[in-house]
């Protein structure tokens, strides 16, 4: 059966990759230059750098940007400080935080192991455990409001794939009303209202995939937002009810709906011109651009502004970008050596490490909407808090 | 590194990289994220070539490499990707074949473990003890796992009779 297995595993279907030798062998050059450079900058005690970014205009493909080189090496910032997340008792490892509020003083994760997932709510530091339902699996909160109010989703075990999307409201535990019989939902964002946002879809398997909202006034009726295409996914909504997503998989569309549910696309890049806008805040709306429909490894942090229209991306980075209310990005890549902000003005800030880190080893997941609480984690280790002084 | 290196680098990775962007799209589910998964994996081995291409097993140093990578990338993207994760791939040019989807649907339905385990041993080619070594985990725990996944996946694929492992 094992030589069969092997031959089944290799004849599965795989989407084509943009990744070449010679491309990973420039990027992994790349990586070591910046490690190097990051270490200089560390010991020499400097501040940031500014690095001058893209302005780009309302529609699609606009101009490729130009960033102007680093005229010195980014530093470490000295007023930022990191620690350890505290951890509830009994529980050491496999913890990963993902999501903030604005304020910062909530934070939300989940412990993840094969089974018996839990999710974890931190209250100004002190976490407290939400458990999942009976056959619960991949029990993972997703997104937290200033009220503490924490949703998330799970699958249940022998379900065939059916997704639950729930909230954790005052110690209760709730879940969402599907839209149409829908077996698969996901909820990915939260505003202070309570408002919600997020995808329903009637299979694993199956489309349409749609953007839904569930309003805090009417918690009980999901609300699908304008369809256009197949597949639509809404991950963020902000205090005036603007949503972010996508329109398609990862090689769509980046765009919002509107607090009346208009759909509005978000310009894109010549150069990358697919994308989604994973958070959204009250004037800026951040996420990704990817380099083309098909599966090539090339994304780029993004930022637009709700109120012009403009794109402003972040070259010489990829992952992707949540943005804070001044404008302020933190890029998020699994590449990165350092966790970094770019302030508005271009200002790069990269934040310490932990003492038992090295560069690499450290990633920022979220931050809050001051830009001045970043969470993130290491693998093994748990999660990281870092905080400017 | 010197040419040499780079040269040698680039000759291994050119080698393994199919396998290796399989294994990671059968783990993450995702050709985006396998892709990052593979950079990142790669980005690693450049930076520790020298000691890599030491090892007694390369492709098992690699294999490992590429397994931490992956928990490191899915446990900073479990937000905004559960859909994304169970929702099908677009199927690659040409190769539509419905069983394939099947085969592929079976596998990401199989618990984490067990697909993980799977993945490693029979498209990776690692030992028992080199797939514990790549999941932080106890060789009897790979054996375990590996039961219940062949198991899990002769049921599922009989159950339609669209393929026999037996």
């Amino acid at each position: 059966m094992t030589e069969h297995l092997t031959a089944a595993l290799e004849s599965i279907p795989v989407p084509p990759s943009g990744v070449t030798a010679e491309g990973l062998l420039r990027r992994a050059k790349r990586a070591g230059q910046r490690r190097r450079r990051i270490m200089i900058g560390a010991a020499a005690g400097t501040t940031a750098l500014a690095m001058g970014i893209t302005a780009a205009a309302f529609g699609r493909n606009a101009p490729e940007p130009v960033a102007a080189a680093p005229s010195s090496p980014p530093a470490v910032s000295a007023v930022w400080k990191v620690e350890r997340l505290p951890l509830p008792a009994g529980i050491d490892e496999n913890v990963n935080v993902t999501a903030i509020d604005p304020t910062g003083r909530f934070i939300g994760g989940f412990i993840d192991k094969e089974t018996d997932q839990q999710s974890i709510l931190w209250d100004n530091g002190v976490p407290t455990i939400i458990s999942p339902p009976a056959r619960a699996n991949n029990f993972v909160l997703l997104a937290v409001n200033s009220s503490g109010v924490a949703v998330g989703s799970y699958s249940r075990w022998g379900a065939g794939g059916e997704q639950q999307a729930w909230q954790y409201r005052d110690g209760v535990l709730t879940m969402l009303p599907a839209p149409d019989g829908d077996k698969v939902l996901n909820v990915n964002g939260i505003n202070s209202h309570g408002d919600l946002a997020g995808v329903s879809a009637p299979s694993v398997s199956s489309s349409p995939v749609r953007a839904v909202v569930w309003t805090a006034a009417e918690p009980r009726a999901a609300k699908v937002l304008e369809t256009v295409e197949d597949r639509q996914f809404a991950h963020g909504i902000n205090d005036a009810r603007f949503v972010s997503g996508s329109i398609g998989d990862h090689g769509g569309d980046p765009c919002v709906w509107e607090p009346n549910g208009a759909l509005r696309k978000l310009p894109t890049l010549g150069s990358h011109p697919h994308g989604v806008a994973l958070q959204v805040n009250a004037q800026w709306a951040a996420g990704a651009l990817y380099k083309s429909d098909t599966a090539t490894p090339s994304t780029l942090p993004a930022r637009w502004d709700l109120r012009t229209g403009e794109l402003r991306t972040y070259p010489g980075y990829d992952g992707s970008a949540s943005a804070a209310d001044d404008g302020t990005v933190l890029i998020k890549s699994a590449t990165l050596m350092t966790p970094t902000l770019i302030g508005p003005d271009g200002t790069v800030t990269e934040l310490p490490l932990p003492a038992d880190a090295k560069p690499g080893q450290a990633r920022p997941v979220a931050m809050n909407r001051d830009a001045t609480v970043v969470i993130g984690g290491r693998m093994g280790y748990p999660p990281l808090i870092w905080r400017k002084s | 590194m010197g040419l040499d290196d780079d040269r040698e680098y680039v000759d291994y990775v050119t080698a393994r990289l199919p396998r290796l962007h399989r294994a990671a799209y059968l783990l993450c589910g995702d050709g985006h994220r396998a892709d990052d998964v593979v950079q990142a994996t790669m980005t690693s081995l450049y930076r520790h070539w020298r000691r890599a291409r030491a090892a007694d097993n390369l492709d098992a140093y690699v294999h490992r490499m590429l397994m931490r990578h992956f928990l490191d990338e899915r446990r900073h993207s479990w937000s905004k990707v559960l859909l994304g994760h169970a929702a099908p791939e677009r199927a690659a040019p040409d190769q539509p074949a419905f069983e394939a989807d099947n085969l592929y649907t079976t596998l990401r339905n199989l618990p984490r473990g067990q697909r993980e385990v799977l993945v490693l041993r029979f498209l990776c080619d690692l030992s028992v003890e080199d797939t514990a070594a790549a999941l932080r985990c106890s060789t009897g725990n790979v054996k375990s796992q590996t039961s219940r996944g062949l198991e899990a996946m002769r049921r599922l694929l009989t159950s339609d009779g669209s393929r026999s492992l037996t």
